[in-house]
Parts: C-alpha cells; structure tokens; sequence
C-alpha cells in the first residue's frame, strides 16, 4: 500500500494526533515508531494506516521505510533532538518535511539547508504546532496592520479542571524550558535570563491568572528573522503553568529525574530524562479531565505614525472524542493542517522556512475553526 | 551478655555504640562486607563478613556463640539469616520485615511477616525470634499493647508518627533503597475485622503532636505494625499515618509511577523503575544530617476505648531528641537512627527475661518486660514521653 503520509515518532503524544487527524480527513497514513501497542487503537480504528518500526538512529531501515512508502510528505513528531536527523532522512529520499521545532542551534541549521531543499524543490517548516506554529501564523496576520513592528512577545497559558498532576506536552522539553538559560532579544541584543528568576504573575484570557516566566522557544530566533527588517527589536516568549502542575515540575527537577547526565545501568548508559519520559507514558488521565489553553501573540509597533497594539489569541478546548490528548491538539492537528495545505498545493515555497514565513492564515485559521480553535484578534473573533 | 549485629550501618553502627556502654553486655562481634578484615576496640570486635555466603555466615554464628543474633540490614535478607540461625540454633532479633503480599490469596493479612514461617521450628528448637523491635515497628508496638492493658476495649488505635526535618528539601534519614520500597507498598489498615489495602497518601488527618512539633497533617502509610498488632492485640480499627516534609515530593515520586515495580522498556532495556530511581537519586553521606539539625521524630499512640463501660481515651507520644541534640551523644546517628538503635538495644537487653519461644513481634512481651522497657525509656531525660488519660 502506498501512503499520503509518514507520520515519525506517531507512538507519542503528538505522533498520536497528527497521524489521527490526517486519517479523520481521509488520507493514509504510515505511523512510524518503537512501541506499536500505542498505536494499536488508530491501527484498529482506520483502514488506511500502518505501522512500522522505526528507529532514526538506523538510517538505513528508516530511508528503506520512507522509499517504500510512496508518500512524500513527513511529519516528524520525534523529540527535537532527531529533527536534522529526519530532515536529512526526507532530502535524501525526497520527501517534504514538517516538524514541531527545535532548539535554536538546530533551527539554524535546519535554516542552513534551505538552499538544498530548495534544488530538490522539497519544502521544510519547522515548528509546525502551537508555539512555535499557530503563534508563528497569528503574527503572519498581523504583520500588514503595522508600518513598524517594535516588540513580538508570545507565549502558552494553560489549566485543566482537576489539580492533578497529568504531563502537557514533552517531558524533556518541560524540564528544558524550566532549566535552560531563556534567550530574549531586548533592543537588538540577545541576552539571556533563568526562567525561574523571571517570574511574573499575569491574566490570560480565559485561564486566570497564573506564574509566567521566560522560556528557551525558537521563536525568539525565528521571529527575529522573519520580521527584523521590519524593525523588530525585542522578542520575548513566555511559558505560564498552573500552580499544581509547575510546583510538580520543579519537584521532579530537584530530585533529578530530568537530568540529560546518563547514569550507568546494570552497564548501559540511560539518562534519567529518557528515563523519565518512559514512566510518564504510563500515567492514565484521569476520568472527566479536561484542559483549556491560551496561545497568544502580543505585537506592539507603528501604523500611520502612531502607536498600535494587537494581542492575537488562539483559545483551544479539550474536544470531545479527544479527551486523551487534552490541549495537545494545538500542538498535534496544526502540524496536520499545514502537511495537508502542501498536500494541497496551497503551501508551494520550497526551502526551509518557519510558518510565519509561508502558512497563509486564512485558510489556516479555517481549519483550526473546524477543530474548536478559536482565534482572536484584540477580543473579537477572527474565524 | 554476647551480642552479634550484622551490619553496621545506620542503625548497626550506632546500635554497636550503645551496646558497648552496657554493663550486661560482655561481648559484642560486629559483621559487615564493608569491614577491611578484623578489628577489636574494646569489647567489640569488628569482622568483615558476607552475609550473603551462607557457609561463611554459619561458622561466624558458630564460632561465636551469641545468646542473639541482632539483623540490622536490609529485610531483604530476613529469612536467609533466620534460616542460619535455625542451623546454628541462635536466638534472633530484626527491626522490620520484607513484608511482600502474600502468595497465599486468603491469607488473614494481605502483607507477609515472612519471619513467622520460621515460627514453628524456632518454638520447636526453643529459640526466640523477636522481630519487628525498633521503634517503629517495634516501641509503637509495645505502646499498643500498653494502651490496650489499661482499657476494658478498644475502638480504634491511632498510630501517629512525625518526621520532621523542618525543611521541605529531601532526605533520606534511612537507607534509601528501604525507604523507596516503602514508598512502593500500598498502606495497610484494620477495621470491621478486616485488612484492608488503601491507596498511598490517603485520609489526611490533622494529629496534635507534642512540641515541638504540634499540629500537623498526617496521611496513610505503609507500616508494618498494622498488619501484626491486630492479631494479637484487640481492637476494632488500627491504622498508621505519617507527618513528613516530604510527603509532598513522595507523592510525586509514587503518583507519577518512578517506585513502581512493573518493567518498562528503555534503550531494549527492561528495568524497574524503583531500581533506576534508587540508582538516580542521591545517597544520604554522614554528615547530611547535620544540615537539618532541628530534625525530630515523634510517634503518638491513641487509643480510643472503653473502660468500666465508660468513653475513654488514652494518648501516649514520645518525642526524641533532636538531631542537634543527638549529634552531641557522639554516637554518629541521625534523628532515625537513634531512636531505632535505642530501642532495638532495649528489646535486645530484655532477651534474656523472654520466657516465649518461636517467632513473635513486641506487642506480645509479657506486662514486666514491656513495663521494663517502657520504663527505661522514661529515665532518658533527652526523650520526652507524654500520656493524656480522658
């Protein structure tokens, strides 16, 4: 059988929902991965789905899987630390690619292999899912009602309705963007601050208010890259975490199951993140657990001569028939509407790009709309 | 007295040091596999010894000869050293049990004294196995049976305990690997006649211990006194719940699966995830204590009863000392680890007044030794014991 679609890392949490809402719009998909059993109910429940074991860490087996699969187009939902690897496995065997970004380093040289991607008339996005993704477009649709854009900061806000402790997204990058230094650009200067020194309380509509600080998200580089020459001079992105949830975070950082130091075991080398992100699979969401999140894009800068402000918002639910996946459905549903809109020849750039640079909003917002995702400029609905 | 203490670590170590200031004590022979060979200070001589070598094990009994043979490692090894003692026909004394769930489904009590398989041929061989005989299990225990001596009945026994290091950051005041275990066991209560497992952490409870540690919230625990108290001492409901800074971060180590005992897959790995935490997290080096020197650990007993036919209440607490103040006994021990040796030393000193014969827990010491312990208990003038009778 031949597939639309390869779906990498489609055993994990996004995996999981990229990979059903592409077959929910009638395409077929190869769902790739290392632990089959995960995937065994979206195996059971569509026809036009697969399953194959794959391991990036051997090239071979994975450029055989993606040649044999007929599909030309991947969306890679692994840990962002494979993402160059994945992009290199879709130049080599011609496929376009789409991932949930990286960390800025990486980005860069993902950005690197434009011109590459670009002889192959292949197309690369990085940071295809909520922030990085559908922030990086709400700013695309900003973008014309300024002459001068001055300040960018984006962030999440979420809550759920129980105080229990249920993992949001990636473990590792939790831990990531709790530890590591946050980079922000402030008049033209990158510098850096710990998140845990910058906390401030604030209001996101819809979730309260909660402790926000600055997190490490490669928006700070791509949005600086994207719109410097509009005259960019600060951006900054925020995380903010409701209290049961980050005072669990920072328990399990101090005890030091997020350590990236591998520890000998029994003679192997395991690191206790990996570690970690095993066990957390296991946790089971509760009965009745819901979750709401709040993407935001605040843009300050000139129009007219005068000084102008917008504050998009993405308000996203728990949906029904979804509940296992709670908000991740701004993560993993974006990353399948922007493979689809290649698929569709709506996206035609071919390079390397963030989707500020390419993913016309419109269309975009349209489909998150379909999906219960509400997106709001200045208070009023936009879609 | 000849005394044998296998290990000689947290509590072994210290144990050892409060031996040896004992007039009734003539000899005391201390094994351990961390021991360089063999060393003699005083009336203690130190041997290096794996406990696991059962040959080598059974001629150190032998060449010995001690009237008890004191398990201070790990309940791992229980049954392994019970069995030598068997062989070499040596009274025994431990301070906690495995406690596994017992393969028998319709075993009495869901958790296992594994000690007590041995209870026949230790009556039979007119040896004592006093098991259980720290300070908790062990003193806790022996309050019970206390309390339960000065009521007609009882409706519920309260066992309350406070770890209290005054600090939220973690630490482990025992042996890590014990401790996680423990934390890996689900609690145990008694009522209406029955076990019963409950979930970890459960039924807060806000307990009034003495100062200075007052009122503080409690939670189930697992504690292997509850599954052996009622079979020997009547009451109607028993439970055990814990006050400790680290509850919080417990919690979570148990609510987010890292103490399970369920294999998972890593790197084509299988492993515990109980063993990789244990591996991950840090041991606690000597001196750690001193960092947290207003640690202080209190058990409560209340008994809830009747007496004459009337409603009443008696509430025994015992409040050790704190760690500052057990760092100047010089004895090298932590806010856990005294108490424990120290009643593990008193239970050990009453062997020779035990007229029983086979494997049982403190609870069923006859009135004089329990009266005697409680007692000795009340001279140490470092260590307040408070009874309220309503």
């Amino acid at each position: 059988m031949k597939f639309d679609f390869v779906v990498l890392g489609a055993t994990g949490m996004q995996g999981k929902i990229v990979a059903r809402d592409l077959l929910e719009n009638g395409y077929s998909v190869l769902l790739c991965g290392r632990d089959k059993k995960r995937a065994d109910r979206i195996l059971k429940n569509y026809e036009k789905s697969d399953f194959r074991y794959l391991d990036i860490r051997n090239k071979k087996n994975a450029a055989n899987i993606l040649k044999s699969s007929g599909a030309d187009i991947v969306v890679n939902c692994m840990e962002e630390t494979w993402d160059l690897d994945a992009l290199n496995l879709c130049i080599k065997e011609n496929a376009h690619c789409l991932d949930l970004g990286s960390q800025i380093p990486m980005t860069k040289q993902q950005f690197a292999l434009g011109k590459t991607l670009k002889n192959k008339n292949l197309t690369h996005i990085t940071g295809c899912g909520s922030v990085p993704g559908v922030g990086s477009i709400m700013l695309r649709y900003v973008n014309d009602s300024f002459d001068k854009i001055e300040t960018i900061e984006a962030g999440y806000s979420w809550n759920s309705n129980m105080n229990k402790f249920v993992v949001p997204f990636s473990i590792q990058s939790i831990i990531n963007e709790f530890t590591a230094p946050a980079p922000i650009i402030e008049k033209n200067k990158l510098i850096y601050k710990m998140p845990m020194d910058s906390i401030q309380e604030k209001n996101h509509r819809g979730i309260g208010k909660q402790k926000e600080f600055f997190v490490v998200h490669p928006e700070i580089c791509t949005f600086y890259r994207s719109f410097k020459d509009r005259g960019v001079k600060n951006v900054r992105f925020y995380a903010s975490f409701p209290d049961h949830s980050f005072e669990r975070i920072k328990d399990m950082i101090e005890l030091g199951p997020g350590s990236t130091e591998e520890i000998k075991f029994n003679g192997i080398g395991i690191k206790p993140v990996e570690f970690l992100t095993e066990v957390l699979k296991q946790i089971q969401i509760p009965e009745g657990y819901t979750e709401k999140e709040n993407l935001w894009v605040f843009v300050s800068g000139r129009r007219n001569g005068k000084k102008k402000e917008i504050l998009m918002e993405c308000l996203v639910p728990t949906l029904k028939g979804w509940e296992d996946a709670g908000c991740n459905i701004d993560t993993g549903m974006p990353a399948s509407i922007m493979a689809q809109m290649i698929k569709k020849g709506i996206i035609k750039e071919r390079g390397a790009f963030a989707p500020e640079e390419i993913v016309p909003p419109e269309p975009f917002f349209k489909e998150l709309r379909k999906r219960k995702m509400i997106v709001m400029e200045n208070g009023k609905i936009i879609n | 007295m000849k005394v044998m203490i296998l290990g000689h670590g947290a509590v072994g170590s210290v144990l050892v040091r409060l031996l040896s200031k004992e007039k009734s004590v003539s000899s005391i022979i201390c094994g351990d596999i961390s021991f360089a060979g063999e060393k003699k200070s005083g009336k203690v001589h130190f041997q290096k010894i794996d406990i696991k070598n059962e040959k080598e094990l059974l001629k150190f009994f032998n060449d010995a000869r001690p009237d008890v043979v004191v398990n201070t490692v790990t309940p791992h090894f229980n049954l392994h050293i019970l069995a030598i003692c068997l062989k070499a026909k040596v009274n025994y004394l431990d301070t906690a049990s495995f406690w596994e769930l017992d393969p028998n489904p319709r075993a009495l009590v869901p958790y296992e004294m594994e000690q007590m398989r041995y209870n026949k041929r230790f009556r039979d061989n007119k040896l004592i196995g006093l098991i259980e005989s720290g300070v908790a299990p062990g003193l806790t225990n022996l309050i019970s049976a206390e309390c339960a001596s000065q009521l007609d009945e009882i409706d519920y026994l309260k066992i309350r305990m406070a770890e209290d290091t005054g600090s939220d950051k973690i630490f482990f005041s025992w042996n890590k690997d014990w401790l996680l275990d423990e934390l890996a066991t689900k609690p145990l209560i008694y009522e209406k006649g029955k076990f019963k497992i409950v979930e970890s952490f459960g039924a807060e409870e806000e307990f009034e211990f003495p100062k200075p540690i007052g009122k503080k919230k409690t939670y189930y625990f697992a504690q292997d006194e509850v599954g052996s108290i009622p079979l020997y001492v009547k009451t109607k409901k028993l439970d055990v719940k814990i006050h400790d800074n680290n509850i919080e971060a417990s919690r979570l180590l148990v609510s987010l699966g890292l103490t399970s005992k369920k294999d998972i897959e890593i790197n084509g790995t299988k492993i515990k995830p109980i063993a990789f935490l244990s591996k991950m997290l840090p041991d606690t080096k000597p001196g750690d204590e001193k960092k947290f020197p207003n640690s202080v650990f209190a058990i409560s007993i209340e008994a809830i009863g009747k007496k004459s036919g009337k409603k009443k209440t008696i509430k025994y607490s015992v409040v050790f000392p704190n760690q500052r103040e057990i760092g100047k006994m010089r004895l090298n021990a932590n806010f856990i680890s005294y108490p424990t040796a120290l009643l593990a030393k008193m239970f050990i000193l009453s062997i020779p007044k035990i007229k029983n014969r086979g494997i049982f827990p403190p609870e069923t010491l006859d009135k004089e030794i329990r009266k005697s312990i409680l007692s000795e208990l009340s001279k140490n003038k470092s260590i307040l014991i408070k009874k309220e009778y309503k």
